[in-house]
Parts: structure tokens; C-alpha cells; sequence
């Protein structure tokens, strides 16, 4: 999600990568609040046009936080970085000019007219900086000097062995030098200026990183058709949820999305279901919706009730390492310890586990998931984990995927419709039983008949024997 | 004022010098001396870092590039901020150097200055073009050591060749060595619809039919030809190499029984890094060469000195490369 957001500066990019995970509700709702009052000004014509408008001004700012540090550290700024703070502060202002209309961003931004004065007394207020003699009246007449003393030098320049040229050369020399020294005053001067300014100009800094980052979050809200989650309450609770970029390849390859409701309580949550149904995707749009949700942004749902959290763990795919010697089981269980130990300390989680202890035998894997389960549903996490496992014994939450839809018939099934037959909503289950739909799906893959055959038979031996 | 009203003609030039010491930096500051008071905005590049007041690789002492009052000029950061001129700045640019951002800057005085640029032509295109915004009317990259591909007409209009006793001490090979290059750069173009239907492609071989229809050859490099043998010239006489050509393709291209009917197409002439023999070999049995972008040459100055201590006698010199080459040519020190 934040690969696809279409950030006009670097210093947007910046301050994006360095916002904090944030666990506290007022905090979340103070950032979506300030997401929310965005998405409603770009609804409005009069207001977008004043954003876009923004749009254009951020894409031609710097990021300049070196430079103020600099001022903070009252060290002289040479006159790069003198031509920065200048373009910058020009830039602020007119953001702030433009942005009058928007209330709540216009009265974060600080006016920054003070420190324009300071770099372009003549009040021509263009984009330039050079330490013109308006700085220090003496500098006009030893520079018209010195470009005298240039012209007679550039007629002289190939007799080194002149006289006249070398004295010329000598002067030149000491003119400069003099000119050199008014102008390190100049500077000195502007730096010790600038001093009082630097906290207006960091918090300038600050706020139009941010307004770049809200119209961005703001706009992919609106275009993603993302809604603004509540963060009150004890229940996550999602309505309409679904997975941003799965949803808009499936539709462009005109292809049904299935949105999914789901309410996650305290405790462990075990989701069964078909293969194909849609429980890994599931687990990853639950990750990162909280995610996004925690970072201030908008959700892929059409209404969302969110609980906070410390942290959001994740067990999902194949991690074997080879080269570390651990097998996929060894590591997975590694993880699950990890997640665990920290849901014993009572920390607030979000945990998701995919297809839990799924690369060892059937027998020890169930006892294993309900073991896990058992635990966590001792904890102060919300776990949801995933299995194929059937006839566990722990008391927690079942969920099912409920899978093929009754009327479908394989015959008109292909590995590139399946999607099509599958109901992906999910239902209360006592997990009794799971679904045993593996063969049927291979078929449909157009998996070899004598695979399918061959396994039929043998579970038919499994019957008898039962 | 020869050849000035010439370099007026082109939005950008380069001046590429065959050679350390050929006179690219005088030839350079004989230019914005002329310019200086016509009513032209000029700006000033260069691919890499320039205007050193020594040469590093000679040691030998180097004219440094003399900026004029109001002329724009681009240097990294650190040289910026060693310069001795007054100068203003516009925009400090988000290309980065080995030295520092990019500062766009316009002499306040007239001194003498480090000019450095982008150190690749992708970003020396972009840099040309963000000139217009300060109206300029010529902008002039000043080439580094033996970087033709920057004369590239895809990225600067014209160029001006600087050549010299420092290429070769010997007058006559200088002259044949700097005819290679005239030759090159003279190549004829093809006609507008191929130039058009071939301008888009970066890379690949591919053949052309008579009737301008294109077929990848689906071959990556020159050098995999043999493999694709029998298919060169399935459709037609006619190739088009859109990347580096190399002896190797020349050599191969001759050998061929029709290869008096053969005719290479290639980008432009920096494209060609064939060695003279075995170019002309090629040439003189009948094969063609065309490129799609023509360069258009506004001139060619001579430095007859070399650091070694050649010294080739102006007058002949010029005398000789005017006859080979069929072009006005000047030593700027003498005009």
C-alpha cells in the first residue's frame, strides 16, 4: 500500500518511512480525523483545486532538515544552504497563502514571513540568492571595482611575464580577499538571524511533509474506496473487507471479489476451510488492515471497528532456511514460541498463524494447534489461526470458510473460474469436521487421473478399516 | 567573427576534444569571449568535472573556462562553494554527483570557474532541457576526455570537434585519424519514414525489408550474429544495430558475398566503435553505412602544440585538415 502511494517529495518520503507504529487511540484518531477533514476537502471542487494546486508547490520542495540543523547548531551556513532556507521559506508561504480557505491545515503552518525578510531584503521575492549588495552597501563599490580590475586583467592574461599584469593580479588578489571577508560577515550575520527562526522552520518542515503525506493518504482512500475504522470498543469488527490489490487485479480481469465480514473478540479464533478458499489471503488483509489502521490510514473495508495493538505477529509461508539448518517445522516452531513467550507477558497482539504445524504428522500437529490455541486464548492477544486439521479438541471460537457453493458442478469448473464457485464467507463452526474438498479441487487443477484414482482407493480402504 | 554566427544556430553544442590538449578549454573560452556581448543567454555545462586549473592526467597548466556576467553556468556543490566568482543561484537540482548536488547559478561577476555536470547523459539531456526555463538560447557542454557519446545528436544539436598535435604529433595521421571521425559524423541519414519507425528502438538487431518492414532478429548482441547466420539477410541487405558496433561486426558484415549490397543502419555515429581499417575495408567494398540521427558539425579547431612538446606549424595544419576535410577549420589562438 505505501509502494502505491504517489508521494511528491522527499521529504514527504522521509517523514512517511519515520512515523511510528501508534498504539494509542487518540493518537490514531487524531490522524484519521486529519485524513477524514482531507478526503471531505477533496470532494468538494473549490477545495481539491486549492489541493492541487498544494500538490504542485510540495513536488518543488527540498528537504532541508541538514540545514536546520545547521541553524539549531548556530554554525555559519554557506550560501547553499542559504538559498534553501530562502527557496523553502518562499515555498511555505505560498502553501500557506493557498491553503487560507482549509482551516485545519492552514493554522499548523507558521508564517515564515519573518525569515524572508531576513534573506531578500529587497522584497523581490524570487526563488534566488547570491549575497547581493543590499546585504552590505560596501560591497557595491569594491565589486565594480573588481570587475574593472577583471576586464584590464582578461586583456593582459597570456604576458605572465608583465610587470603591469602582475601588479593588476596582486590587487585583484586583495580585492577579493576583502570582498570575501564582508561576505563570511554577511553570513555569520544571516545564520545568527535565522537562530530564532529554526523551531518555525522545522515545524514549517514538519507540516508540509505531512500535508503531502494526508493528500496522498486521502486520495488513495478515496480512489481505493477505503473507509476511515473506528477505534473505540473491544470487538475488531470488519464489514466488506477485502485485499486492495487482489480486489483490483480480479477486476481487471473482470472477475467477482468476495468483500469478507469477520469479528475478532479476545482469545484464539480458529478459521477451517476448504484449500482455495481464500484463508491465507484472509489472514494478510487482517494484517494489514491493522497495520494500516496503526500508521493512520484508512482500511479496505466498508465499515471497520478496530482494536489497537502492541504488535502484530505473523507466521505465514515456507520459511525453510537451509542454510541455517533449520527445517520449515523447526523454524515455524521457533516463531510460534517467540509468539508465545510474548503473548504470556500479557502484551496486547494481533496474532496470525498460517496453517499452523501443517509440516509434521497429523496426529502431533492437532495436538499441537490445540495446544497453541488453548494458550493464547489465555492471553491478552487476538489470534486467528488457520488449519486443516479436523476434530480439535480446544474450546476456543471456530470459524469455517464455507467453500464450494452447493449448486456448482465440476464439469463447468476450470482452474481459471474456480474462483467464481467459491463462497469465501465465513461461518460459526463447532469444527467437528473440516471439509474435505483436496481431491475434488485437484481434479479441477487437472491434476493426473491416476493421482486421483489412486488416492480414492485408498481412502476408501481408510472407511473399511473405520 | 568566424564560426560564431554558426554556433548561434544551435539550442546546444558540445565541444569534444579527440584528445587531452587539443585546445577544447581555449576553443571553449575563444566562444563565450565572442558571445560575451552579443545579446545571448548562454549556459554552461559539462559532462563530469571540469575546468581544473591543472591537468591531472599531464600535469601540464590549463586554461580555466572564463564565465561572463549574466551567463548561467552548473557546478557540483563543492566546487561551488570554492568558486572565486559572485554568482547568484537559481535552483539547486535533485541530480547527484560523486560531488554534491547539482547548483544552477548566474555569474554576478566575470571569473574564472570549475564547471561539472551530471555524469551521464540521461541526466545531461534533462539538464539541457530544464534550461528553457531561464530562456536561454545556446547552451554548451564542454566534453570530457574522449566522451564522444555525449556529441550524440540525442543529446546536443551540434558539436564542435577540437583536434590537435596532442592526438597525433605526426600530420599526416592526424589528419587521416580526425577524417575517420568527419567521416563518421557525416554519415547520411535514412529516409524520414525509417527514421521514424526506428527511432523508438534501444535495443536489439533487427533487419529491414525492402519495403521499410521491420524483423527482429531476436538476438541480443552483435556477437551472436553467427548463430542467427542464415536469417541476416532473409528479408532484405539492410540491418539496424541499435547498440555499440564493434571491428567485429564490420569484419563480419564484409565477409559477406552481398556485401557490396549491405547497408548498416546504426543510431548515430558515436554508436560506431569500429577502428578506422576496418572500417574503410567494409567501405571500400561497397558496403553502406546511414545513421538516424545526423550531428550536425559547426566546427573544427586545431591546437598544433602538444604537451610533449610537438609543435606542428598552424598554417600547414590547418592547410591539410581544411583539404581532407572539405571544411573551414581554426586554430582559435590565431584568430
Amino acid at each position: 500500500m505505501v509502494d502505491r502511494l504517489d508521494l511528491k517529495s522527499g521529504l514527504g518520503h522521509r517523514m512517511l518511512l519515520a512515523s511510528p507504529f501508534l498504539v494509542n487511540p487518540e493518537d490514531v484518531q487524531y490522524h484519521l480525523q486529519q485524513v477524514n477533514q482531507t478526503v471531505n476537502a477533496l470532494k468538494v471542487e473549490q477545495s481539491r483545486a486549492i489541493l492541487d494546486k498544494v500538490t504542485i508547490k510540495i513536488s518543488h520542495v527540498r528537504d532541508i532538515i541538514g540545514t536546520i540543523k545547521n541553524i539549531q547548531n548556530q554554525l555559519t551556513l554557506n550560501d547553499i544552504e542559504l538559498f534553501e532556507v530562502k527557496s523553502f521559506a518562499l515555498i511555505a508561504n505560498d502553501i500557506r497563502t493557498l491553503v487560507k480557505p482549509i482551516q485545519f491545515i492552514w493554522e499548523q503552518l507558521p508564517n515564515l514571513e519573518e525569515v524572508i525578510e531576513i534573506l531578500d531584503p529587497e522584497g523581490a521575492r524570487i526563488p534566488s540568492f547570491y549575497i547581493n549588495n543590499s546585504f552590505a552597501p560596501e560591497l557595491g563599490p569594491l565589486r565594480k571595482k573588481q570587475i574593472g580590475l577583471e576586464f584590464l586583467l582578461e586583456d593582459s592574461e597570456g604576458d605572465t611575464n608583465n610587470e603591469e599584469s602582475a601588479l593588476l593580479q596582486q590587487q585583484s588578489d586583495e580585492l577579493r580577499n576583502k570582498i570575501t571577508e564582508i561576505e563570511d560577515r554577511v553570513r555569520q550575520d544571516l545564520s545568527d538571524k535565522l537562530f530564532n527562526f529554526a523551531p518555525a522552520l522545522h515545524k514549517a518542515l514538519t507540516v508540509v511533509g505531512n500535508i503531502d503525506i494526508l493528500i496522498t493518504k486521502a486520495k488513495q482512500a478515496i480512489s481505493e474506496k477505503l473507509v476511515m475504522p473506528k477505534v473505540k470498543g473491544d470487538i475488531t469488527s470488519y464489514q466488506g473487507l477485502f485485499y486492495p490489490q487482489l480486489k483490483a487485479t480480479l477486476e481487471q480481469d473482470k472477475k467477482r471479489y468476495q468483500p469478507i465480514d469477520i469479528d475478532i473478540y479476545k482469545g484464539t479464533c480458529l478459521i477451517t476451510g476448504a484449500n482455495m478458499a481464500g484463508k491465507t489471503v484472509l489472514l494478510k488483509t487482517l494484517a494489514l488492515s491493522q497495520a494500516l489502521c496503526q500508521y493512520g490510514f484508512f482500511v479496505p473495508a466498508t465499515s471497520a471497528k478496530i482494536v489497537l495493538v502492541e504488535q502484530i505477529l505473523f507466521s505465514i509461508a515456507d520459511e525453510q532456511s537451509e542454510l541455517s539448518g533449520l527445517s520449515s517445522y523447526a523454524s515455524e516452531m521457533l516463531k510460534v514460541n517467540n509468539i508465545v513467550q510474548l503473548g504470556k507477558k500479557q502484551k496486547r497482539l494481533l496474532v496470525l498463524i498460517d496453517e499452523l504445524a501443517r509440516t509434521t504428522n497429523p496426529t502431533e500437529g492437532r495436538a499441537i494447534v490445540s495446544a497453541v490455541a488453548n494458550i493464547m486464548d489465555g492471553c491478552n492477544v487476538r489470534a486467528v489461526i488457520t488449519t486443516h486439521y479436523s476434530g480439535l479438541t480446544t474450546q476456543c471460537r471456530k470459524l469455517r470458510v464455507k467453500g464450494f457453493m452447493e449448486k456448482s458442478k465440476d464439469a463447468s469448473i476450470t482452474v481459471e473460474n474456480i474462483g467464481e464457485y467459491i463462497d469465501y464467507s465465513l461461518v460459526e463452526d463447532d469444527g467437528s469436521t473440516v471439509p474435505h474438498e483436496a481431491l475434488r479441487i485437484a481434479q479441477i487443477l487437472g491434476i493426473d487421473a491416476d493421482i486421483l484414482s489412486e488416492a480414492s482407493k485408498e481412502l476408501d480402504i481408510g472407511k473399511d478399516i473405520n | 567573427m568566424p564560426f560564431i554566427e554558426d554556433v548561434l544556430t544551435y539550442k546546444s553544442l558540445s565541444i569534444v576534444g579527440l584528445e587531452k590538449n587539443t585546445g577544447k578549454t581555449e576553443t571553449l573560452n575563444y566562444i563565450l569571449g565572442r558571445l560575451k556581448n552579443m545579446d545571448k543567454r548562454i549556459a554552461l555545462t559539462s559532462i563530469g568535472i571540469d575546468g581544473e586549473s591543472r591537468d591531472i592526467v599531464t600535469d601540464t597548466p590549463k586554461p580555466e573556462i572564463r564565465i561572463h556576467q549574466g551567463m548561467i553556468f552548473i557546478s557540483t556543490e563543492k566546487h561551488y562553494l570554492q568558486r572565486r566568482i559572485t554568482s547568484e543561484i537559481l535552483d539547486v537540482s535533485n541530480i547527484h554527483t560523486s560531488l554534491g548536488r547539482l547548483v544552477i547559478a548566474r555569474a554576478v561577476t566575470s571569473d574564472k570557474v570549475l564547471l561539472s555536470g551530471p555524469a551521464d547523459t540521461q541526466n545531461l539531456r534533462n539538464l539541457i532541457a530544464s534550461m528553457a526555463k531561464y530562456h536561454i538560447d545556446l547552451t554548451i557542454v564542454d566534453g570530457s576526455l574522449s566522451r564522444l557519446s555525449l556529441a550524440s545528436p540525442a543529446i546536443t544539436e551540434g558539436m564542435i570537434l577540437t583536434t590537435g598535435a596532442a592526438y597525433s604529433p605526426n600530420l599526416p595521421v592526424l589528419v587521416r585519424k580526425t577524417k575517420f571521425i568527419h567521416d563518421l559524423i557525416n554519415l547520411p541519414e535514412v529516409e524520414p519514414e525509417l527514421k521514424q519507425k526506428l527511432d523508438c528502438i534501444d535495443s536489439g538487431i533487427i533487419a529491414i525489408d525492402n519495403d521499410n518492414n521491420l524483423h527482429d532478429l531476436n538476438i541480443p548482441s552483435v556477437f551472436m550474429l553467427k548463430k542467427v547466420k542464415d536469417q541476416v539477410f532473409k528479408y532484405g541487405n539492410r540491418l539496424f544495430v541499435a547498440g555499440a558496433t564493434s571491428n567485429y561486426l564490420f569484419e563480419f558484415l564484409r565477409m559477406q558475398k552481398n556485401v557490396n549490397a549491405i547497408e548498416l543502419v546504426v543510431k548515430d555515429f558515436s554508436k560506431i566503435f569500429a577502428s578506422p581499417n576496418v572500417y574503410y575495408s567494409f567501405i571500400k567494398k561497397g558496403g553502406k553505412v546511414r545513421v538516424i540521427n545526423r550531428t550536425k558539425l559547426a566546427a573544427v579547431c586545431i591546437n598544433p602544440i602538444s604537451p610533449q612538446g610537438y609543435n606542428l606549424n598552424s598554417n600547414e595544419l590547418k592547410a591539410a585538415m581544411q583539404e581532407a576535410l572539405q571544411i573551414p577549420v581554426y586554430d582559435v589562438k590565431k584568430i
